[in-house]
Formats: structure tokens, C-alpha cells, sequence
């Protein structure tokens, strides 16, 4: 963590409801979550990158009040807004890949490095191949960590419509996992 | 998820994804630390939106400015300050790389007036991601970003008049360019002169020779200056 993740939360208690604005002290500690959303929904290194760096500039450009413990579930909205918006722009113009990107994987503390290591690569590969709706579904309830109440709303779709998607996004990965061991 | 049980045969794609991912890039963290400090500016930046209901009266209080600018321009040179111009390339891109220029293999199919971008892939590998349009003071910017080995730098190109480069700047000459080098935090950035632009390379990079050898490459004479 740099300078910015050691400033000490400047939570400004506005309207003692319980909201607050999002600090900008707040945002590293949420980095490594957002990326790898940002990676599950675009599948690519440069533009995950790119995704989250812009996600932190729309979030400090336009300061909201959210509530408490929300602000993953902020960040995943302006995440996926930031997403559609990209895809569009791309959509407009040819693609234009290059060469397949060095990606480092790593297991967090608490995962089995050995059991998991292997999955985990297999399942970020096979969530490119979901529609989607269902990529945003199971980046923010599976690689994001939402609950399932706080992912819908994000999402702004109805809680089962998001339990739906994400039991078929399972499915998928779970089979694409199956397949491959 | 403690509100609803995760079938057996889900368990193992559930616990891949909770517990693992791609790692955060050393150089999205920096980008990101860098924002920090701009967030006063881009807050303003996005005061300069107007909207819809008032497009009319901004309509007629554009054509008072350009009206302004022209009165203003009589007077002097105005315009962005290098260091302005050099902070695009710490900025996100907004659309795709562009594609190789298909009459050229070592540029890009994109430009600002006569000023092609360079392909470095095959002889540096510094690969283009990315790109970004901007204005600065009325001023068209076209950034185009690279990356090799986890760094990205911005090649930023300006249109009018040639910018003076900040007088902490020292000037060196590599294959025939004049280019002005500085460093801004941990970012070197470096300014030369094609087709009567101003052109500015900046980024992280590990060694301060590599703007240099970028920019002074002229592609068998397909990058002009």
C-alpha cells in the first residue's frame, strides 16, 4: 500500500444517517477487488488497467454520500457503467488485439495455493466466454465478494434476476473447470 | 455467501474466484496514487459540462469566447503549459489502440494533422493499448499509450503552436532531434518538435534512455520531424 492507503479515513459524517462520503484515502484498500472485476468483465490486462483507473477518476470527480460499508458495491456500479461505456467506444472502431498479455496469478492467504492456483486461471479464462450479464453477475458477487442484495442493486436488476444469472455464470465456470482437470 | 447455501458441484468455481485472480500491476497502482492529488481538478473538469436544457445559452456563450480568444490571440501566444500537456499522459485511455498503418509497418494508423504515431512494437516492443482525445485550451491533443514489461507512457501529440518546454528542462539531441528531458515526480517526460507540433513522451519508465531512443527513432524514415 503507498501514501495514499496509509492517510487515515477522512470519512465525513454528513448527515449522521450513516452516510458518508467515499474517501479518497478508502479507494487503494479496494484496488486489488476492482481489478480483478475489472479483469473478469474485460478479460484483458491493458483494459482492466485502464477500467479501474477510470473508475477511480469518475468516483473522485463526482464525490457521493453512500452508506456505510457500501462502498464496493458504489465502486462496482461505476465500474460496470465505466465498462459499458468502453465497450461502446470499442464497439465503434476495429479491434485491434495484440499478442496474448503476461498476467501474474496469485491465491490469496486463506485459498490452497495448490488446489486452487490452477483453477483460479481456468476460471478468469472461462468467464470470457459468458454473456455479459452474466460476467457482471459473478464478478460482483463471486470475484467482488457482494451480497447478493448489494450486487443486484449495483447491477440495478431485481435480486433474482441476479441469483439466476449468477447460478447459470456458475455453471458455466464450474463445467469449463470439470473439462479442464 | 452465508444467505444461501453454494451447491456442491459450484463450490470449486466459487472458492477459485474468491481466493485468487490476476495481480494488481505495480504501474495501475502508481496511476492510481497519482490521481489522488487530482481529484480538485477533475472535480472542476467536470464542472465544465453543461446541460442539455442549457445548450442554447451555451451555444451563444461559446461563440463569446472564441470571439474572446480571437481578441485575445492578437495580443500574444497563449496555450497550455507543457506540464499540462504532459499530465494527459497519466490519464486513462478511452478508446482502443489503433491498428497498424496498413501502407506503413512502422506506424499507426492514427494522426494528428501530418503527425503519424509510431509503431514500437516490433523493434522496442512497446506495444500501443490504448488512446485518448482531448482538448486542452481549445487546443486538439491526441494521445496514443504504450506498454512493455508492466510500464505505459503516453505520446502525446498537440495541435498549434509549438509549446515552450519548462525551464527546468535540459535539452539533448539524439539521431538529429532536438528533445527537451524532465522529470515530474517519478515520471520522466520528454518534448521534441514533428511537422511543427509539439510531441510529449512520459511515463514510468527503468532507464532515462528509453524515452530517448523512442522518440529519436525515425522507422526507416516514416516517422517525420
Amino acid at each position: 500500500m503507498g501514501t495514499v492507503g496509509r492517510v487515515a479515513e477522512r470519512a465525513t459524517h454528513a448527515t449522521g444517517l450513516g452516510s458518508r462520503r467515499l474517501s479518497v484515502a478508502r479507494l487503494p484498500d479496494h484496488t486489488d477487488r476492482l481489478f480483478r472485476a475489472a479483469y473478469a468483465l474485460c478479460g484483458s490486462r491493458a483494459d482492466a488497467e485502464d477500467l479501474v483507473q477510470e473508475t477511480f477518476a469518475r468516483v473522485l470527480e463526482r464525490p457521493r454520500f453512500i452508506r456505510r460499508g457500501s462502498d464496493l458495491a458504489y465502486l462496482m456500479r461505476v465500474l460496470r457503467n465505466t465498462w459499458v461505456d468502453f465497450h461502446r467506444a470499442r464497439n465503434a472502431r476495429p479491434d485491434t488485439s495484440g499478442p496474448p498479455e503476461a498476467i501474474d496469478w496469485v491465491v490469496d492467504r486463506g485459498g490452497d495455493p495448490g488446489d486452487v492456483a490452477l483453477d483460479v486461471q481456468m476460471a478468469y479464462d472461462a468467464m470470457h466466454d459468458l454473456s455479459p450479464p452474466l460476467r457482471e453477475a459473478i464478478a460482483a458477487v463471486d470475484v467482488l465478494g457482494l451480497s447478493y442484495r448489494d450486487a443486484a442493486k449495483a447491477l440495478r436488476i431485481r435480486q433474482g434476476t441476479l441469483m439466476s444469472r449468477l447460478s447459470r455464470a456458475r455453471e458455466r465456470i464450474a463445467a469449463a473447470l470439470e473439462g479442464g482437470s | 455467501m452465508s444467505e444461501h447455501a453454494i451447491p456442491e458441484h459450484h463450490r470449486r468455481a466459487v472458492e477459485a474466484l474468491r481466493h485468487g485472480g490476476p495481480a494488481t500491476p505495480d504501474g495501475l497502482r502508481r496511476r492510481l496514487q497519482e490521481l489522488e492529488p487530482r481529484a480538485p481538478e477533475l472535480r472542476r473538469a467536470r464542472m465544465r459540462g453543461v446541460p442539455r436544457l442549457l445548450a442554447p445559452a451555451a451555444g451563444v456563450a461559446a461563440l463569446l469566447v472564441v470571439a474572446l480568444v480571437v481578441v485575445l490571440s492578437l495580443g500574444g501566444p497563449a496555450g497550455p503549459s507543457a506540464v499540462q500537456a504532459a499530465e494527459l499522459a497519466g490519464l486513462p485511455s478511452t478508446e482502443p489502440a489503433p491498428g497498424k498503418d496498413t501502407g506503413n509497418p512502422t506506424l499507426l494508423d492514427r494522426r494528428l494533422e501530418d503527425v503519424a504515431f509510431p509503431d514500437w512494437s516490433k523493434k522496442f516492443g512497446w506495444r500501443a493499448v490504448g488512446a485518448r482525445t482531448d482538448r486542452l485550451d481549445g487546443r486538439r491533443a491526441e494521445t496514443v499509450f504504450y506498454t512493455h514489461e508492466g510500464h505505459r507512457i503516453g505520446y502525446t501529440v498537440i495541435s498549434g503552436k509549438p509549446l515552450d518546454p519548462p525551464e527546468r528542462a535540459e535539452t539533448v539531441r539524439r539521431n538529429g532531434v532536438e528533445i527537451h528531458r524532465y522529470q515530474d515526480g517519478d515520471r520522466t517526460v520528454v518534448m521534441f518538435e514533428r511537422g511543427g507540433l509539439t510531441c510529449i513522451l512520459a511515463g514510468h519508465v527503468l532507464s532515462q534512455h528509453t524515452p530517448l531512443k523512442l522518440v529519436a527513432w525515425k522507422g526507416d524514415g516514416a516517422v517525420r520531424f
